[in-house]
C-alpha cells in the first residue's frame, strides 16, 4: 500500500511539472530572445531594421531572406506606447507578439492591396484600462508589459531592402503620452 | 533522515521526468513535432493551421515558440514544410533535387532551405530562397544542389545544409485555400536526381 502512495506521489509530480514547463516554455523562450535583443544593443521603443537576412546575420531560427524585418523592443511597464508602420507597395504587415508568444495584433501595411485589415496601421498597447481610443486607433491590453512590435516587409532584393531601411525611420514605436489623448 | 532523503530524491527525479518529457514532446528539445488534429499533411507538405494563434494546445505552442517563433497566423501566411522527396527519402546535400511547382493561392509565397538547427546552412552561395517574383506567374522549376547548377536560372543551395528541409510561405492565401487545403493546396513536387555515390542510400 505504502508504494502505492510513492507512486501515486511520483506521477502527481511528474504530472504537474509536465504541464508547467508546457506552459512556461514560450514565455522562457520569449524571455531569452527579447533579453539576448536587449543584450545586443537594441533599443527600448524603437524600430530597428535587421540587417539583410544570410547565415551570417540570422539571429531568430527560420528567418526569411525575402523580408525585411523591422522589430521594436518594447516595455509597458511604465506606461502605454503606441506603434505605427508606415505602408509598403507590396506584402507588408505590423505584427504585436506578446510576452507568451501569441500574435495579438496584425494590421496590413500593404497600400497595393487594401483588405480589412488596412486601416490598422496603427496600435496603443497599455495594461491598464486608462487609455482613451484616439482617432480610431484600437487598443490591445496586455497581461505582461513586454514584447516584441514586428513589420515584415517584402523585399527579395538589395534595392528594395534599401527602400525599407529609409521608410523604417518613419516606423513609431512609442511611449503614449497623455496629451496625445 | 533516510525518508527525507528518499523524498527529495524522489520529487527532484519527479520534477526532471515531467519537465524533460514536456520538452520532448513537443519538440522544444529534440525532432519530434507534435502530430495534432489540426495538422495538414498534402503529399509530404506538412503545415498546421493553428500556427500563430492563442487557440493551440500547450504542446503547439512550445513548438512553434521553439521552432517558429513569431509566426503569424493562417489569415495573413501559411507555412509547409517538406523534409522528404517524392519517394519519402529524407533530402540531403549529397544529393540534387527538382522542385516543380504550379502558381499558388496566394498574394505572394516563397521556398526557402533550411538546416537540421532550422537555420539557413552556413555558405555564401546568396542562394537560401526563391520567391515568386523570381519564377514568374507560370508554373516554375527550382534547382535544389550543393553546387551552382550549369543550365538553370533558379537555385537553392544546399552546401554545408546537411539533412535539410523546405519551407514554403504563403503570403495572404486564398479563403479557399484555408478551407480546404487538401484540395486548394498545389503541393510543389520535389524530385531526387541523382546523388554522390557514397550516399546514395541517403535518407532511404
Amino acid at each position: 500500500m505504502k508504494r502505492f502512495v510513492w507512486i501515486g506521489a511520483f506521477i502527481l509530480v511528474a504530472a504537474i511539472a509536465h504541464m508547467a514547463s508546457l506552459r512556461a516554455a514560450p514565455y522562457m523562450i520569449m524571455s531569452k530572445v527579447i533579453r539576448t535583443m536587449a543584450d545586443r544593443g537594441m533599443p527600448l521603443h524603437r524600430f530597428i531594421i535587421s540587417s539583410r537576412i544570410t547565415p551570417q546575420t540570422q539571429t531568430i531560427v527560420r528567418p526569411s531572406p525575402d523580408l525585411a524585418y523591422s522589430i521594436c523592443r518594447f516595455d509597458l511597464a511604465n506606461g502605454p506606447i503606441i506603434i505605427k508602420g508606415t505602408m509598403w507597395a507590396g506584402y507588408a504587415s505590423l505584427t504585436i507578439f506578446d510576452a507568451q508568444t501569441n500574435a495579438v495584433f496584425i494590421g496590413s501595411l500593404d497600400s497595393e492591396n487594401p483588405d480589412e485589415n488596412s486601416s490598422q496601421n496603427s496600435v496603443i498597447l497599455t495594461m491598464g484600462s486608462d487609455v482613451k481610443a484616439a482617432k480610431n486607433i484600437p487598443i490591445v491590453m496586455l497581461k505582461k508589459p513586454t514584447g516584441l512590435a514586428l513589420i515584415r516587409r517584402i523585399a527579395p532584393t538589395t534595392a528594395l531592402y534599401e527602400q525599407a531601411q529609409l521608410l523604417t525611420k518613419s516606423d513609431v514605436c512609442a511611449p503614449y503620452s497623455a496629451s496625445q489623448q | 533522515m533516510k525518508l527525507i532523503i528518499t523524498s527529495i530524491g524522489l520529487l527532484i527525479t519527479a520534477i526532471l521526468t515531467g519537465a524533460l518529457s514536456a520538452l520532448l514532446m513537443s519538440g522544444v528539445i529534440g525532432k519530434h513535432r507534435p502530430k495534432l488534429a489540426t495538422s495538414i499533411d498534402v503529399q509530404n507538405w506538412q503545415s498546421n493551421w493553428a500556427i500563430g494563434t492563442q487557440a493551440t494546445t500547450p504542446y503547439m505552442r512550445a513548438y512553434i515558440a521553439r521552432r517558429g517563433l513569431l509566426a503569424l497566423p493562417k489569415s495573413e501566411a501559411v507555412y509547409f514544410i517538406r523534409a522528404a522527396d517524392d519517394e519519402g527519402r529524407a533530402l540531403n546535400e549529397a544529393c540534387t533535387y527538382m522542385i516543380s511547382g504550379d502558381p499558388q493561392m496566394a498574394k505572394w509565397w516563397s521556398i526557402t532551405l533550411y538546416d537540421a538547427q532550422d537555420f539557413l546552412p552556413l555558405n555564401q552561395d546568396n542562394a537560401y530562397s526563391i520567391d515568386q517574383t523570381s519564377v514568374g506567374n507560370g508554373n516554375w522549376e527550382i534547382a535544389v544542389q550543393a553546387t551552382h547548377p550549369e543550365n538553370h536560372p533558379h537555385w537553392l543551395s544546399s552546401r554545408a545544409a546537411g539533412e535539410f528541409d523546405l519551407m514554403m510561405r504563403l503570403y495572404k492565401p486564398k479563403p479557399a485555400l484555408l478551407v480546404d487545403p487538401h484540395k486548394k493546396f498545389k503541393p510543389p513536387s520535389v524530385q531526387r536526381l541523382h546523388c554522390l555515390e557514397k550516399n546514395k542510400g541517403a535518407g532511404s
